[in-house]
């Protein structure tokens, strides 16, 4: 039983591990919170659903596809709308609230019931400390890590994300030494899409889909990042696993009712206690 | 306002169930009853410049003591009044006094845990709130031995604890207490070298807030007579903040027409479903994206621009 | 009346005040000038407990005040000004100046809002009290206007009159005379000998020497986070060091700041 419920929680937290990273991305760059997030990792995976079923894609192709798409709309919503936002900090949370309530809802009139998502991941089933789980689950740990990765060596090695972290760093100093600071606040929301995207392809097959399923996902995935620091992306992976874990294991030995308390109230003490979380390096934003 | 508006609107207000059709006057009773969490957050977010998502879930506590108080303990209305503010003042200011010292976006991360906190509590604590299955029953607010339990006879009680408010908040706001509160609001570190006990006041400002919700949630309870945790979601607590956000925190007769516009213009919708959604959602996208710094700064004070344009060149 | 007692602040590893000692007695004008990044500001900061020093303490009427935040210090009968202008702008310059009268106000919040006689008597006394420190900085006039649409000049003069409504024994005035013309300067040299007439200590940081030198009757010199000097006016400027602080210093010469 125990090993059921540490890779369950595992694989929870690292959904909220790569949801989270969607803030911590936009954070990083932009100081803002994009509220929304949680609505484009539910829209990521009814796109995954619709392409999954139209050209029947297996596992990987289907991934790449929609993170590129993802990341493509993104670019374009960020033009379009969050461009428009910037103003202050009350405005974007409103605005991105805004946002996810129009996605939520528009999805919800073509998808108005909860609906099965292609098994993508076949349906192998694995055994681990004697415990069965679906072969999913090993494509979502799989995955975060990759992506983890991924993402190190965008930041890394290459020069568009050399970019990125100069405008998270110093906006006005990546500006000054001829980052293209425009296009890369657009590329860090692209990202933050597909990443999100990408999760809601991974939690598919595991669940039905609905529309409504982004809203808890979403909050926790934020106190994922808050937890672990919100401007550290190593930080919100370790805040989302702990917190998959810890909601599980009080799911499974404290009561079941009380599971989603864990996340919030961890939010809760992290910013009254230790605003920056974990690994967040940011000087506190007390007065 | 002149005197001769305000007549007016009063006696507009109290003709609205003898002239209008009952759907409206239903309309009438939420806008009443939402004005009073909506200057709640005037409160808290005009004064001390901190948004708050809580207020949804402030509001639901004050709903919830007085419905369990009146269906489990058999308490009339009247008696359960005063728990049902104290306890969402107590709730609020518990667990909201700790948050202000925090700065802008993390407070508002900090009310939606807090929010979230709240409602999983009323969601699951079954043997105390019924969890999802919700309060039923709750009887009506009476007068004497009238029971005002159709919209037309509620809505006076809400127009009167709405109009009562109002008042009561403007009185506030033109105390010392107020001034405090928007002298803390413009300059903090100023505000504190002129003697203004900040936390104090903040704190004050916090437990204002909360009252003014916890009423609103009173009046709810008693108007709906059943309640249910799906009532105080996020949603609520966005949609007071809308309603402040579009009113100019600071003002409160443009908080209470950003409500009463914003309520009717969603209200319409309703029977829509998705798309009633849709189009609030839209509204506040297109509300910040268009209007940021308020809807009411649209309508022209053609006083302000008068004088301003006469006195361009006079201005050193 | 103020006692600075090696008074230590570092900022994550400069030394922003080192060791400071200074007094204020009753009935002193003194004033600190420095140039630019000495630590003059700083040290107001620790003084009205906008920081908390590292080492050493201060000292109200023989109290100490360490560790006090700013509303707690100004009960203690200690004001003082902004060098950036910190006005409430969003209310009218009486409105301001009344938010420090309220200070001394008796009367609960109750009965103020509520109207009862002794909330109104008490509104009534502070705003009397408002009106009389307009009166004496010359604003009288501007009573209702937006505090943010107040002239330049004016601020600095809104900014005594508020600091003035707290009532205290001593004053803290941070470049009163900042961005001003040569006869506002004086305007403003007049005033602060008014206040001090009326029996307030002063503390003042200014940049342009000659106010300072006409001003007070003694001159404190800061320079790197350390007082060089301390005495009479003229001896203080004529100092070596002050002059090297001055004349030998990245930030340029503040010293000929003549009109």
């Amino acid at each position: 039983m125990l090993a059921q419920i540490l890779v369950g929680g595992v694989a929870t937290g690292c959904i909220y591990a790569i949801v989270g990273l969607g803030f911590t991305l936009v954070y990083r760059s932009m100081r803002m919170v994009n509220f929304a997030q949680g609505q484009i990792f539910m829209a990521g995976t009814f796109l995954g659903l619709v392409i999954a079923d139209h050209f029947k894609l297996p596992a990987v192709p289907l991934i790449l596809v929609v993170g590129a798409a993802a990341f493509v709309i993104g670019l374009i919503v960020e033009k379009l709308i969050f461009r428009r936002l910037y103003h202050n900090h009350e405005v974007f949370v409103v605005g991105s609230i805004g946002l996810g309530i129009v996605l939520t809802n528009a999805i919800r009139i073509f998808f108005p019931e909860p609906v099965p998502f292609p098994k993508v991941f076949g349906t192998g089933i694995v055994t681990f400390g004697g415990a069965f789980f679906q072969i999913s689950y090993v494509w979502v740990v799989g995955l975060t890590v990759l992506l983890v990765l991924g993402l190190h060596v965008l930041f890394a090695y290459t020069k568009i994300g050399r970019g990125l972290r100069a405008v998270a760093a110093d906006t006005e100093m990546a500006g000054a030494v001829g980052v293209d600071v425009r296009k890369s606040i657009a590329q860090t929301f692209g990202l933050s899409f597909a990443v999100a995207a990408i999760a809601g392809v991974l939690i598919g097959p595991l669940y039905f889909v609905s529309f409504d399923m982004g809203d808890m996902i979403g909050l926790k995935a934020f106190s994922a990042a808050v937890f672990g620091g919100i401007n550290s992306i190593p930080g919100t992976i370790m805040g989302g696993v702990i917190i998959g874990l810890l909601e599980n294991l009080a799911g499974g030995y404290v009561s079941s009712s009380y599971k989603d308390l864990v996340a919030f109230v961890i939010l809760l003490l992290t910013l009254l206690v230790r605003p920056n979380g974990l690994l967040g390096s940011e000087t506190p934003v007390k007065v | 306002m002149g005197t001769p508006t305000i007549i007016i609107a009063v006696v507009a207000l109290l003709a609205v169930p003898v002239l209008a059709p009952t759907y409206i006057v239903h309309i009438a009773t939420f806008v009443a009853i939402y004005t009073l969490p909506v200057i709640g957050l005037g409160f808290v977010s005009g004064f001390t410049n901190r948004i708050s998502l809580a207020q949804g879930a402030i509001f639901g506590i004050g709903a919830y003591v007085t419905g369990l108080l009146t269906t489990k303990f058999g308490w009339s209305p009247a008696t359960a009044f005063v728990p049902s503010v104290a306890g969402a003042v107590v709730v609020a200011t518990a667990l909201g006094a700790p948050a202000m010292r925090l700065a802008g976006l993390y407070f508002v991360m900090a009310t939606i845990a807090i929010h979230q906190i709240v409602w999983t509590v009323l969601m699951n604590w079954i043997d105390v709130t019924s969890g999802p299955q919700g309060v039923r029953s709750i009887p009506s607010l009476s007068i004497g031995s009238i029971s005002l339990d159709t919209p037309e006879r509620y809505y006076y009680a809400a127009l009167a604890f709405a109009l009562t408010s109002l008042v009561l908040a403007y009185r506030i706001v033109s105390s010392r207490l107020g001034l405090h509160l928007r002298a803390l609001s413009d300059d903090e570190l100023a505000a504190s070298m002129s003697g203004v006990p900040i936390f104090r006041a903040k704190v004050v400002a916090l437990a204002l807030s909360a009252a003014w919700a916890g009423t609103g949630g009173f009046l709810y309870a008693h108007y709906m007579r059943f309640i249910h945790p799906e009532m105080f979601t996020l949603e609520p607590s966005i949609l007071f903040l809308t309603m402040a956000m579009f009113g100019g925190y600071r003002s409160l007769i443009g908080m209470v027409i950003a409500t009463a516009v914003l309520e009717s213009a969603t209200e319409y919708l309703r029977p829509f479903g998705e798309f009633r959604m849709i189009a609030y959602g839209l509204i506040l996208l297109f509300g910040m994206m268009f209007f940021p710094k308020g809807i009411l700064t649209l309508v022209p004070d053609v006083r302000g621009w008068m004088a301003r344009l006469l006195s361009a060149g006079a201005r050193s | 009346m103020l006692r600075v007692d090696n008074v230590s602040l570092s900022f994550r590893g400069v030394r922003a005040l080192d060791g400071i000692d200074l007094s204020v007695g009753r009935d002193e004008i003194v004033g600190i000038i420095g140039p630019n990044g000495s630590g003059k500001s700083t040290l107001f900061n620790v003084i009205s407990g906008v920081y908390r020093a590292d080492a050493g303490d201060v000292f109200l009427d023989g109290q100490s005040i360490k560790g006090l935040g700013p509303s707690e210090i100004v009960g203690r009968g200690l004001a003082r000004t902004f060098q950036n202008k910190r006005l409430f702008g969003s209310i009218s310059v009486l409105e301001n100046v009344m938010v420090a009268a309220f200070r001394h106000q008796t009367g609960s919040a109750f009965a103020d809002v509520f109207g009862l006689a002794s909330g109104w008597q008490g509104a009534r006394g502070s705003e009397q009290v408002a009106r009389e420190c307009l009166e004496l900085v010359g604003l009288a006039e501007a009573a209702d206007i937006v505090a943010r649409d107040l002239p330049f000049g004016a601020q600095n003069r809104l900014e005594i009159a508020r600091a003035l409504a707290a009532k205290p024994k001593l004053l803290l005035l941070d470049e009163p005379a900042a961005g001003l013309n040569p006869a506002e300067r004086k305007d403003i040299s007049a005033l602060v000998e008014t206040v001090f007439a009326r029996g307030v200590s002063i503390l003042l940081v200014e940049h342009d020497v000659r106010l300072v030198t006409g001003l007070c009757s003694r001159v404190i010199a800061l320079d790197h986070g350390e007082k060089i000097a301390d005495g009479a006016p003229a001896n203080v400027v004529a100092d070596r060091r002050v002059q090297e602080a001055y004349f030998g210093s990245e930030e340029g010469s503040d010293a000929d700041t003549a009109a």
